[in-house]
């Protein structure tokens, strides 16, 4: 674009975010009430932007902000009816030109074409009548009440913010150092006094004394109230970062309107505590799981209007969003009166779909059953639309979530609607750590991760494969300073300092020098010029004044996974060239894989299979050997596959694991021709360990 | 006055400054150039300089530095908080071909161009002086795309090193 300079751009994009607002809120409220005064607001609106167009020479946005003021004032004099397609025709001109001002005025081929059309359009629109039925309604109460209280914000550099905050701790830590040197000065004073005494001093001496005295008050006062400004500075500046829920959630009505129209629904949106404070970056990256609960309350959730008439519900469905803070979290609730959540019908998807076995399935209750809805890539409507279902999940809000340090739950009751319940810290930028120690430097570790941290000794470590392991739960340990290529610093005798982490289906301890406390770490992200650090999230800063690193536990896990799947010399050895295989029958994914995760430390290649017909089958194809099988479960026991697996091959090991730990249980399973018979209780310590190497010892010497 | 010109200042000066400062007068009224004030570092018997405007702040004694995991670099340090800041360490001898320091350094020049910042440990620093253009003499040596020439002070040669060129260099030794 010529003419224009950078300066006047600027001002043109603020203009434009400004007036795009009112339009935004005038026009979602117009076909309801269209009062001469709103009606009034949009054509001032739409005039700004003509105006600010023509001012830094952008043509086309200045002749679709025309067309637009073409449109309002065919409306205000009543010569065109208000419609839908108007307003929605309004919208997208407001969207063009909101594009053209951050792409610097200058337009494509495609936005000219989209502008003519655009144009067209809304010209069209002028010689419409007025339709009495809007297919949409959205009625949002407290937006228009609140903008128009109207607060003062100031626009602030993000950067700027952050150097505000690292200023802020600075003072905090500086304080603290004149808090522990007057504390020595109070020492001094005790003995100076004690000397006074001592040597009967002269009157000058003690005036002296009395002198220093009054001087050292003054400067424990001094201190006193230094301290209590850095903490209030500190406590304003972490304020600071918080933005008004309703920043977050300004497009939220636009949104839902025309996602509604697209579906052909009618929906009210309400959202609730739009002054509750939020974090910005919480704001930020709560906008994409929102918008995708959202979009599946509109496409799964809520009825059409005649659905809803029939089952006696209001033809309008409702939509509520609410913030607040309770419990020092941040909870948000996104409600509607839809239709829940078939249980039924989950049931047989989850059967269908072999999630689950038809025998357990009845006995699973529904918040059991509404658990199953946040597996990756678990969608209830078979039919992929254009507006959910696309892979991005409830999970993927889950985990967003989880990765802020927070929680999203949901609940259905079928016929009535569904809720979804983010519980989320209060900021992001404070994270409660626990201070470790790896090569004499300090680290933190999310505490809402760490799992339990235990001092070993070394009774309770025994060698796996040649690796680290805790007897008990046969938990792999991994050296932090190794894995994170740190060179330097010691634990201290021979009692190891371990933090455990999990992912929810298996565990590492990860083996430090020491522990220290638990502190609440003021994060800041890592220079941008050092690119991503490996095994590294953000950087703080400690009271001592030394930096420490916040580590990224998602990273660490892949790491510890990746060190225990070299599998270097197995400890089960088939001689060269062939490793040895088991195979585990198990109807509980909790016991296989505890027994998988145990069999692959011994240096064995495992395969699962989920009950004794599953087993059975995999069996009688595969060459296995060792086989380690459960005994109740659904469709063929234990039991019965041991006695099929020992008519067909009967010098294939079986190991029967069991919870039933009575003589009769065991007498049975050697009935049936098991090897061995080792009891659940039993399985954490060594026993089942020795068992496996043994059989597979006497099957090699045979 | 800039902030890490008064710390400078309020140091004992070395045994040779004054002089130095004295001979630089009496040439400058020699020698009309364009004169320009260095801040004076040394590693070792090696002396080094950056111009006056890309020095921010000398820290004494030197920050602790914090290791970055899985990162080793003969350059690249660490970070160190800098008044609250985590902010790159960063070693220059290796980039100009200067030996290793083997003490613990007892000062860091935090030094930059535009908003990037940089901490590097020295073995000293020497003082501000005011070099005159002429006299700048070409250096062809190691690094020479990072050093815009050699000045001599006392017995000591100084190379003049470009901050923009060791920024460049730097930044592409911290990913």
């Amino acid at each position: 674009m010529e003419g224009a300079d950078d300066f006047m751009l600027d001002l043109f994009r603020q203009e434009v975010e400004t007036q795009l607002q009112a339009l935004t809120d005038g026009l979602l409220t117009v076909e309801q009430e269209p009062t001469p005064a709103r009606l009034d607001g949009l054509m001032r609106a739409a005039h700004s932007l003509k105006g600010a167009a023509r001012m830094v020479g952008v043509e086309p946005a200045e002749r679709v902000a025309h067309a637009m003021e073409d449109l309002f004032v065919s409306w205000q004099d009543g010569t065109a009816g208000i419609t839908s397609e108007g307003v929605d025709a309004l919208f997208r001109a407001g969207d063009l030109i909101e594009e053209s001002a951050k792409s610097a005025g200058s337009w494509d081929d495609t936005q000219l074409l989209r502008q003519t059309a655009l144009i067209e359009e809304l010209q069209r629109c002028c010689g419409l009548q007025r339709q009495t039925e809007p297919t949409a309604v959205v009625a949002e109460r407290e937006m228009v009440a609140e903008t128009e209280t109207g607060e003062r914000t100031l626009r602030m550099d993000a950067d700027r913010l952050d150097a505000l905050l690292a200023l802020a701790g600075e003072v905090q830590i500086q304080s603290a150092w004149l808090q522990r040197f007057s504390q020595t000065l109070t020492a001094l004073r005790a003995n100076h006094a004690r000397l006074l005494l001592d040597r009967q001093a002269t009157p000058a001496m003690y005036d002296f004394g009395v002198d220093l005295n009054r001087r050292l008050d003054e400067l424990v006062g001094f201190e006193r109230r230094l301290y209590h400004v850095g903490v209030r500075l500190y406590d304003e500046v972490v304020a600071s970062r918080m933005r008004p829920f309703r920043d977050g959630v300004r497009d939220l009505p636009r949104r839902v309107r025309d996602l509604a129209r697209s579906l052909n629904k009618q929906v009210e949106l309400q959202i609730l505590g739009q002054d509750v404070q939020v974090d910005r970056d919480i704001l930020e990256r709560l906008d994409a799981p929102l918008n995708h609960l959202i979009r599946n309350s509109l496409d799964h959730g809520l009825e059409s209007s005649d659905e809803r008439v029939r089952q006696g519900k209001p033809p309008v469905g409702r939509l509520q969003l609410q913030a607040y803070h309770r419990g020092g979290q941040l909870h948000l609730l996104l409600q509607d009166d839809g239709r829940g959540l078939d249980f039924e019908q989950l049931r047989q998807t989850l059967a269908e779909r072999r999630l689950a076995t038809p025998e357990t399935l009845p006995g699973l209750s529904e918040e059991e059953l509404t658990q199953f809805l946040f597996l990756p890539g678990f969608s209830t409507r078979s039919a992929v639309t254009e507006l959910s279902g696309r892979g991005v999940g409830l999970d993927a809000a889950r985990s967003t979530a989880q990765e802020m340090g927070g929680q999203l739950n949901a609940s259905f009751v079928a016929g009535e609607g569904a809720r979804f319940h983010f519980s989320l810290p209060i900021t992001l930028s404070v994270l409660p750590c626990l201070l470790v120690e790896v090569a004499g430097q300090p680290f933190g570790l999310p505490l809402s991760r760490l799992e339990r941290v235990l001092k070993l000794d070394p009774s309770e470590v025994t060698r796996v494969e040649g690796r680290r392991v805790i007897r008990e739960g046969l938990i792999g340990l991994v050296n932090a300073a190794e894995l994170l290529e740190l060179e330097g610093g010691k634990a201290d005798g021979p009692v190891l300092s371990a933090v455990v982490l999990s992912n929810g289906l298996s565990r590492y301890g990860l083996v430090v020098d020491s522990l220290g406390g638990r502190q609440s770490l003021l994060l800041q992200p890592l220079d941008e010029r050092l690119g991503r650090v490996q095994h590294v999230s953000s950087g703080a800063t400690l009271e001592d004044g030394s930096a420490v690193l916040v580590l990224d536990v998602d990273d660490l896990f892949r790491s510890m996974e990746r060190t225990f799947e070299q599998k270097p010399e197995p400890e089960v050895s088939a001689g060269p060239g062939r490793r040895r295989r088991a195979l585990v029958v198990d109807d509980s994914i909790t016991v296989r894989e505890v027994e998988r995760h145990a069999l692959e430390l011994m240096g064995l290649d495992v395969d699962v299979a989920v009950d004794g017909v599953d087993g059975w089958h995999l069996a009688r194809t595969q060459s296995y050997d060792l086989v380690v099988s459960d005994i109740d479960m659904p469709r063929m026991d234990g039991l019965e596959l041991c006695r099929l697996i020992k008519g067909a091959t009967p010098w294939l090991p079986v190991i029967i694991v069991s919870y039933k730990e009575r003589e009769e249980d065991r007498a049975r399973g050697a009935e049936a021709g098991a090897d061995r018979y080792v009891s659940k209780g039993n399985f954490q310590n060594d026993s089942f360990r020795e068992t496996v190497l043994e059989l597979l010892k006497r099957a090699g010497d045979a | 006055m800039t902030d890490p010109l008064l710390q400078l200042l309020q140091r004992t000066p070395d045994a040779d400054y004054l002089a130095d400062q004295a001979l630089q007068l009496r040439q400058r009224r020699k020698t009309p150039g364009v004169s320009s004030r260095w801040v004076v570092f040394r590693y070792g018997e090696e002396r080094c300089a950056l111009p006056l405007g890309s020095l921010l702040e000398v820290v004494q004694p030197a920050l602790r530095v914090h290791t970055l995991p899985n990162r080793r670099s003969p350059v690249l340090l660490g970070l160190a908080n800098l008044r609250g800041r985590l902010e790159p360490c960063v070693r220059l001898e290796p980039l100009l071909g200067l030996p290793p320091s083997t003490t613990t350094p007892p000062a860091m020049l935090v030094w930059g161009v535009s908003r990037e910042r940089f901490v590097s440990p020295v073995d000293g620093v020497v003082g501000v002086h005011t070099f005159v253009s002429d006299e700048v003499q070409s250096y062809a040596g190691p690094a020479d795309t990072l050093v815009s020439g050699i000045m001599p002070v006392g017995p000591h040669w100084v190379l003049l090193l470009l901050p923009d060129a060791l920024r460049g260099r730097l930044n592409g030794c911290l990913h």
